[in-house]
């Protein structure tokens, strides 16, 4: 075996540059040394939403103030400022989706939204509003059916 | 020929002649009024083409005044660093992005571009500066920290919190017009009065006064100079002086005297006295740093100060004015000799003119020149990330746009992480050499630092010397990336959780294809043995390769290929089998945009390097919004980044346990190729990403596997950075279940080693694992009992 391994290393083409294999570990070996089962997830898995940051809070008051003397770029700008100091607070990317779909791009404000929602575990008002912004986008896009099946999610969410 | 030609031109002149005669008696008669007309149509001749001349100059004038008046080079900024209550950030780093920014430590004063420290607490006087969203005012304040934070930014006269203050960005680039003369432009309200005092008493007292010729000054100055038997003063106006800089060459001629004067007084009856001025203090050459001209008052005072004009003291002014009459003469680093004379000089002349008192003077007199050591490099010290900044900004701009333009460019680049880690790399690769008995300067190295959620490249560096600007090997070395591919090959599969989930258990038996050409492929493992049934897993913490080629085998090349293309790599890639084991060449910036689709959770965001393009008047011509796509889905990217935390808490990545501060999760892989050629690794905490690659340029084996190379460089940089825990959002349709790992079936407390592992909803095992019946294993339940005990 070790032959072929020289032998290919010998001719590697662009076909068989061969990636030289992986230093790695034998898993531990539970026979051999019984462990304990693992406790928990190694990843949290629940999160909760913190309330936003005052800097937060201030970035989206400015944007709005922008949004309303249509300065939508403006807006913009603010919005990605709060997303840069906290990105993993779900409402400033609400918030940007909501902006691009004022400004009439509907992908980007699904994607947006989705981004947002994933995010937001737990607060039932930000995800809320985010189909809410899918359901409207995919009307936007003219996807009828996909638009239904965000509001049907809607109504799940307030059962 | 003459001859022939005679009669016929004779005749008419005869005619001629004959006409003319009667009149040259008139003529004769009347010749005062005779000369007169010729005088006269002389004068008008001579005027016309005066005036006509003068038309010309006029023209040139005021294209040259009132059009573009200078090329001026694009500026490059830093991120402005945010500051907020709870941010992460020490005193010591605000420290250093002020150093960065030339602010000048000092007690006692209000003056902007000052700060003080005392223990926790960091008092700034900013400078204030002018975003493309919006001016950041000058701002007194306060910033207290506490725990590795801030805890309270606050107006530093009365306390007030401040919400959000943003400090000006450190400049870290200017792309220069080709002549190569630099300048910053000011305004003449940016100007402190005292410099144009200073100005005015050395070079033109009379300036507010004459027309843009000044015959009693021109007197003055010769008197002033014979009697100090040198040239103590110029006879030149400041109009005079701005036109020669402006239009002319350096000959010494009548004509280009003449030429002076006229544009002179065109000068100065077209535009106002400040206009003038405010030309003249933008133009005037003051030093020179290599090829680089400094002109300017404005870049003179960064270039000999490192501060802003509005920052500089009496005898700072006076020795830039001092510099007007010699820059290379007078150069203070060069001559302080000569340069304190003049500057003395200038403040005695500023005194005599009443524009400061003798005790002022006296003080200014006693003092050091206080230029700075060495001069502001006017290269970038970071030029890989500039290189990467041209290469974006080539898309939308013209080359000589971006020269000549005065363009401001606000990019993505945090000094403080990208100095952090230029230094964590440099050491490391001293280390591994010494430690592996290598060559000093053998090794070399990229590293790519990104947002995770924003895309925004944060850090770039190009090679073990970040200063040195050459080859890029972040963005132009394609290497192989060995097993960094393998996360998109187990994505694929879980794309698919009906056949794949990461209890699936693979064969990591032997395996031979047939190829088309060539000799067959007979992937194997880096410790040469098979292991049997793995868990999907498992075969990727351990990086297992037969079992990963089986397995990409079976998912099919062409959707492999396809969520590549998906995840942000743009190359065409052949579907060869080797693809699966990473035979692909890609530069660690390609790679840094692969990752980046599973760092921000399915969500491909493509690499940034810049945020904003304004014109020098300030106005935004261009953003660079932030832009997502759903590249793979949320649920397949959290199982693999599962495993992927799994690799560096139990995988080829373990030694980051000890590496990095326990609390600290991130997720990677690491890539290893042929004979040990590339030393890769890819990981990710909650916000930053970052790519490292090790290994030589002649492409000869370094000896360094992934993880004893560049998975090194990573932790230490990692570990030097303030960053967050991972902490991925869990998607609703993924739950956990503890898994007994040699089965790949469900588990209970019973079975020893068993595992958490995440699912999609539905695709968990029903069967229970053996051990979970295993009620009468001792062992087990004597560590059940243990745990509980501990518990």
């Amino acid at each position: 075996m070790f032959s072929l391994l020289l032998l290919l290393q010998g001719c590697a083409s662009s076909i068989y540059n061969l990636p030289e294999p992986e230093p790695s570990m034998p898993p531990p070996l539970p026979e051999a040394t019984p462990s304990l089962p693992q406790a928990e997830p190694p990843l949290s898995t629940q999160k909760q939403v913190a309330a936003p940051s005052k800097a937060v809070v201030a970035l989206l008051a400015k944007a709005d103030n922008a949004r309303h003397s249509g300065q939508l770029e403006l807006a913009a700008a603010n919005l990605e400022r709060a997303v840069r100091i906290a990105p993993k607070d779900p409402l400033p990317w609400q918030r940007l989706a909501q902006l691009r779909l004022e400004q009439g791009d509907a992908r980007q404000a699904e994607t947006l939204a989705n981004k947002s929602n994933s995010l937001a575990a737990g607060s039932h008002g930000i995800i809320r509003r985010n189909w809410q912004i899918i359901a409207e986008a995919r009307r936007l896009e003219g996807d009828t059916q996909g638009a239904l099946r965000a509001e049907r999610k809607l109504r799940e969410l307030d059962l | 020929m003459a001859k022939s030609s005679q009669p016929r031109l004779r005749a008419p002149k005869r005619s001629k002649s004959k006409r003319r005669a009667g009149k040259r008696r008139n003529i004769k008669r009347k010749s005062p009024r005779r000369w007169g007309r010729l005088a006269f149509a002389i004068i008008i001749l001579g005027v016309s083409a005066a005036i006509i001349y003068a038309a010309f100059l006029d023209v040139e004038i005021r294209r040259q005044f009132e059009g573009k008046r200078w090329a001026l080079p694009a500026r490059v900024f830093a991120r402005p660093l945010e500051l907020y209550a709870d941010q992460e950030l020490t005193a010591q780093a605000l420290e250093q992005e002020l150093r960065l920014l030339r602010y000048r430590k000092s007690e006692r004063t209000a003056a902007t571009g000052t700060y003080s420290r005392h223990g926790q607490r960091i008092t700034i006087n900013s400078r204030g500066f002018m975003f493309w969203d919006g001016e950041e005012p000058a701002q007194g304040m306060r910033v207290d920290f506490s725990d590795g934070r801030v805890s309270g930014v606050r107006d530093s006269s009365d306390g007030s919190e401040l919400g959000l203050v943003r400090l000006e960005p450190v400049p870290i680039a200017n792309i220069y017009p080709t002549h190569k003369e630099d300048r910053i432009l000011v305004q003449l309200d940016q100007v402190p009065q005292l410099l144009i005092y200073a100005l005015m008493s050395v070079e033109d007292r009379r300036f507010y006064d004459h027309n843009g010729l000044d015959f009693t000054g021109l007197a003055r100055a010769m008197l002033a100079n014979l009697k100090a038997r040198r040239a103590v003063q110029g006879g030149s106006t400041l109009t005079q002086q701005l036109v020669k800089n402006f239009f002319l060459s350096n000959e010494r001629t009548l004509r280009r005297k003449v030429n002076e004067a006229i544009m002179a007084l065109l000068l100065e009856w077209h535009y106002s006295k400040d206009e003038i001025l405010q030309a003249y203090i933008n133009e005037i050459y003051l030093g020179q740093d290599g090829q680089r001209a400094i002109h300017g008052f404005a870049l003179a005072s960064q270039f000999y100060f490192e501060r802003g004009l509005n920052e500089l003291q009496t005898e700072q002014i006076a020795l830039l004015v001092a510099l007007v009459k010699g820059p290379s003469y007078y150069e203070p680093r060069r001559h302080p000799q000569r340069a304190k004379q003049r500057r003395d000089l200038v403040l005695d002349l500023m005194e005599k003119n009443k524009f400061i008192g003798p005790v002022e003077a006296a003080q200014a007199k006693a003092s050091a020149l206080s230029v700075t050591r060495a001069a502001p490099s006017g290269t970038t010290p970071f030029p890989a990330f500039v290189q990467l900044v041209r290469q974006q900004l080539a898309r939308d701009y013209q080359e000589e746009d971006l020269r000549s333009e005065g363009l401001v460019i606000f990019t993505s680049l945090d000094p403080l992480t990208q100095v952090k880690a230029e230094r964590a790399m440099k050491k490391r690769l001293q280390d591994l050499e010494r430690q592996r008995g290598l060559a000093q300067d053998e090794l070399q190295a990229a590293v790519v630092i990104s947002g995770v959620d924003t895309g925004e490249v944060l850090a770039l560096i190009g090679g073990r010397d970040p200063q040195y600007a050459g080859f890029n090997r972040a963005l132009e070395a394609q290497r192989p990336v060995g097993s960094l591919i393998k996360p998109v090959v187990y994505l694929t599969a879980l794309n698919n959780p009906r056949d794949y989930t990461l209890a699936t258990l693979l064969d990591d038996e032997p395996l031979t294809l047939a190829a088309a050409s060539d000799q067959p492929w007979s992937p194997e493992n880096y410790d040469h043995e098979y292991h049997g049934q793995v868990m999907l897993r498992d075969a990727l913490v351990y990086s297992y390769n037969v079992s990963t080629a089986r397995l990409g085998l079976a998912v099919g090349l062409e959707g492999i290929i396809a969520n590549l293309q998906r995840m942000g790599l743009t190359r065409p890639v052949e579907p060869y089998p080797s693809l699966l084991l990473g035979a692909v060449d890609l530069s660690p910036f390609e790679v840094s945009q692969l990752y980046q689709s599973i760092a921000a959770s399915g969500y491909r965001v493509p690499l940034s390097a810049i945020r904003a393009v304004v014109d020098s008047e300030g106005r935004p011509l261009q953003r660079y919004p932030l832009k997502l796509e759903k590249a793979v889905d949320p649920a397949s990217v959290y199982l693999v980044t599962a495993a992927m935390h799994e690799v560096t808490r139990q995988g080829t990545a373990r030694s980051l346990q000890y590496d990095l501060p326990q609390q600290l999760k991130v997720a990677g892989k690491t890539g290893t190729t042929n004979e040990l050629r590339d030393s890769w690794f890819a990981g990710f905490s909650d916000e930053h990403l970052m790519v490292v690659w090790v290994g030589r340029d002649n492409n000869q084996p370094s000896g360094l596997t992934g993880s004893s190379g560049a998975l090194r460089v990573w932790a230490d940089i990692m570990r030097s950075i303030p960053t967050r825990s991972l902490n991925m959002e869990m998607p609703d349709n993924v739950e956990w279940q503890l898994i007994d790992p040699l089965t790949g079936l469900l588990a209970d407390d019973y079975c020893a080693g068993a595992q958490w592992l995440p699912f999609v909803k539905g695709s968990q095992p029903v069967e229970q694992a053996p051990c979970t019946h295993d009620l009468g294993g001792t062992v087990n339940k004597t560590l059940k009992w243990f745990k509980g005990l501990f518990n």
